[in-house]
């Protein structure tokens, strides 16, 4: 680039282009910064001897033969430079290519280098907590994220399927407890009486308890004298609402008298609603509604 | 000329300081370099082995919330109480709309009774509505069902059964003040494109 500045003054002064090359040299960002350190100078040494050999004889005497060896000398220098700069790509290429690490640091000093050359005051940075998060850290944050939300997610599942089991399991357990219970309130024989009554007892508690207690006694007597038997039997049962303790269940059932002469009564349906509890580990009815 | 000369110099200059200095200083730098590659290498290696290791975790933890979804909280929605509450209101609904008519808009009240069945029940009830039709407009009864109370007594993700009590109000010319009468009714459900239809009514009396 320089060459046809320098070659204007041509024959009068030596060390002009001398000074001239050598601010080319210590330039750091020109290209002999980069050459200065790689083998590719080494094809410079003998570019230029074959020239220095033909030049004396042939420069002197005709100004033609001047001009075309200049083209000559253009094309060959154009030439040195294309295959430098091949040679440069090459090396960049499969030297260096792979460790970016290491490249980039030394850019990063040269870069240091130059700036303190320059006494360029030193670029303000910004705090480290403005700057834009790198790649890693949004792919960790990402990551992160994610697995909390996974976490999260399942957690919230496996723990709403067990409170389905758990309610399933209670309701299965409560409309058993409620049809064992109605078929024992709706069964007495008159034969044992006291037994069935008994029975009942057993299985109520609370309020429903202390009153068919309070009864029991009368209901014991009039079944015995009249003789008549029933029979319950549960059709249907379903849950209403749950609790760990207690539940409300709607019960349909069917209820066999046998009259003292043996004979039947037609089967008559109730529609029950039975309150159940847990009293002491076991279930028992608390509340029963005749619906009619 | 002297440019060239200059340029030789400095061709000169230069060649045989990189020849001295170039030459020993790959052979040194290939075994420091080795090291360093290999130093690199496993760094490299390390970095993207823990890498690899937060990938797998977050894929593992993704991939075990999509299974619970598919195979727990599916299927558990099918049976919650959602599903439980849609079905008992699909059963009340249902069983009042097939119990409730009235002379004066007949065609209606089967129309809608019709909307809330399905399967067999759907084919039984078109037959018989013609009957009750036929009687209703002769005898002017007019029937109104009430729903007392309703639960589940059962639910699968596909079907489910709801008990139902049921109080009926009757009208009629003949008797002119209403009849209530009580009954029960086991209502059968069936999920049918998301929602849930009657597919069997049975009284239970």
């Amino acid at each position: 680039m320089q060459e046809p500045q320098r070659r204007s003054p041509d024959d009068s002064v030596w060390p002009r282009p001398k000074v001239i090359s050598c601010f080319s040299v210590h330039d750091p960002e020109g290209p002999d910064a980069d050459h200065s350190d790689e083998p590719a100078d080494v094809t410079d040494s003998d570019e230029p001897s074959p020239r220095s050999g033909v030049d004396p004889g042939v420069v002197a005497p005709v100004s033609e033969a001047d001009a075309e060896d200049e083209v000559a000398r253009a094309e060959d220098r154009a030439d040195a430079a294309r295959a430098r700069l091949s040679r440069l790509r090459e090396a960049a290429e499969t030297g260096d290519a792979a460790d970016d690490d290491a490249s980039r640091d030394g850019e990063r000093r040269r870069a240091k280098l130059t700036r303190a050359r320059l006494r360029l005051p030193r670029r303000p940075g910004r705090p480290s907590w403005l700057r834009r998060p790198g790649r890693r850290t949004i792919a960790a944050s990402v990551g992160i994220v994610l697995v909390s939300a996974a976490v999260g997610a399942s957690g919230y599942m496996v723990w709403q399927h067990r409170t389905t089991v758990h309610k399933r399991q209670l309701a299965a357990e409560f409309s058993a407890a409620a049809r064992q219970g109605v078929t024992t309130l709706m069964s007495i024989d008159a034969n044992h009486a006291k037994d069935d009554i008994q029975r009942i007892l057993d299985a109520s508690t609370g309020d429903f308890k202390n009153q068919l207690s309070a009864m029991s006694g009368l209901m014991a007597m009039q079944s015995e004298e009249s003789k008549v038997s029933s029979k319950g039997t549960v059709e249907a049962v379903a849950v209403e609402s749950l609790s760990d303790d207690s539940a409300v269940v709607i019960v349909a059932a069917k209820s066999d008298v046998t009259n003292a002469d043996n004979t039947k009564r037609p089967p008559v349906m109730w529609r029950l609603s039975v309150g159940i509890s847990r009293d002491s580990g076991q279930l028992k009815i608390s509340k029963v509604d005749f619906l009619q | 000329m002297t440019v060239e000369h200059d340029s030789s110099l400095d061709g000169t200059e230069t060649t045989p300081s990189d020849e001295t200095e170039s030459p020993p200083a790959p052979a040194e730098s290939a075994r420091t370099n080795g090291f360093a590659t290999i130093k690199r290498w496993a760094r490299r290696c390390l970095a993207r082995w823990r890498s690899i290791v937060a990938t797998l975790l977050v894929a593992t933890a993704v991939g075990v919330a999509a299974g619970l979804y598919f195979v727990l909280y599916r299927p558990d929605q099918r049976v919650g109480d959602a599903a439980a509450h849609r079905a008992i209101q699909a059963a009340s609904d249902g069983a009042v709309a097939v119990l409730s008519y009235s002379p004066d808009n007949l065609d209606r009240d089967i129309a809608k009774a019709k909307s809330y069945l399905t399967g067999d029940f759907l084919a039984y009830y078109t037959k018989f509505s013609e009957q009750i039709a036929a009687m209703a407009l002769q005898k002017h009864v007019t029937e109104t069902a009430k729903v007392v109370r309703a639960a589940l007594s059962e639910l699968q993700p596909d079907s489910a059964v709801v008990l139902v009590f049921i109080n009926q109000i009757a009208t009629s010319k003949e008797k002119p003040e209403p009849q209530t009468n009580a009954s029960i009714a086991q209502v059968t459900l069936a999920k049918v494109k998301g929602s849930w239809l009657i597919s069997k009514l049975d009284p239970l009396s």
